[in-house]
């Protein structure tokens, strides 16, 4: 359940900007997502996914967010969103969502996950990540609610053109997978949520993880 | 030897379609070494930064 009653207001104000050919872009303390002009300031655009309509988020930076990840082939310019469970893509020039991008321009980050979790709990803080042609996450991690079927913390590749998901990662191995066995009684199987750093060096860590084969 | 290394390992993960006067990603480059290119701001010139927008 969310969190009900609690008064829904702005997170903390964390979001770190990227600045890509003059433009800056920074998620909100609503994890809105804003386009600069570089050297006057004037808003360019602003993309609300309205995530305060799902209640406030159960953490204790609200909807604090460090910020967005953006792509480009030189031309085409992409800037995503990691929100509650969603993944959306945006046109860098007119901040509108990305149709052909999954279903209506975002993907639901908690469909492949390694068990059904409670979407409400889902959370994300820190910026995707673009490595070439996709674009990965993580996911936030509560710091004291413990519950079976938590969010596990999977890492998850996406297509940045498509939103198709390209491979995931089980930060909690599954059977089959290396250290499985370290979890008895098979525990791995509803316990557990094992984050993986995002926004620190992120590029050589994740790929060192790999993609499972 | 460490600063050449970081010099190569920047090279290496140098992000594909973003200028150097950029800054692509939370961390600056692939790598998140938080380091700008960019040269005209330094030691000496610092105290002289003042707002332009807000």
């Amino acid at each position: 359940m969310p969190f009900a009653g609690r008064e829904i207001k702005p997170g903390k104000f964390q979001g770190t900007p990227v600045v890509v050919d003059g433009t800056l872009f920074i998620a909100t303390s609503y994890t809105q997502v804003a386009a600069l002009d570089a050297e006057t300031g004037e808003e360019l655009w602003r993309f609300d996914p309205k995530v305060y309509e799902w209640g406030m988020l159960p953490r204790g930076c609200g909807f604090c967010h460090r910020g967005v990840a953006v792509w480009t082939n030189g031309s085409e310019v992409r800037v995503f969103i990691n929100t509650r469970w969603r993944l959306i893509a945006l046109d860098g020039v007119t901040g509108e969502p990305i149709g052909s991008f999954g279903e209506r321009g975002e993907v639901d980050l908690t469909q492949g996950l390694i068990w059904e979790v409670n979407k409400l709990h889902y959370t994300n803080t820190s910026p995707p990540m673009i490595y070439e042609n996709l674009v990965i996450v993580g996911s936030g991690m509560p710091d004291s609610r413990i519950y079976k079927r938590n969010p596990p913390g999977d890492v998850q590749a996406f297509d940045v053109r498509t939103g198709e998901r390209v491979w995931s990662f089980h930060t909690i191995p599954q059977r089959g997978e290396r250290g499985n066995d370290t979890w008895e009684d098979e525990s791995w199987s509803y316990t557990g949520f094992i984050a993986t750093s995002q926004s620190d060096g992120t590029a050589p860590k994740l790929i060192a993880f790999g993609p499972p084969s | 030897m460490r600063i050449w290394m970081v010099g190569v390992f920047s090279l290496v993960l140098a992000t594909a379609g973003f200028s150097q006067d950029d800054w692509p990603t939370h961390g600056g480059d692939a790598g998140g070494m938080k380091h700008s290119t960019l040269n005209q701001i330094g030691r000496d010139n610092v105290h002289q930064l003042a707002p332009v927008w807000t």
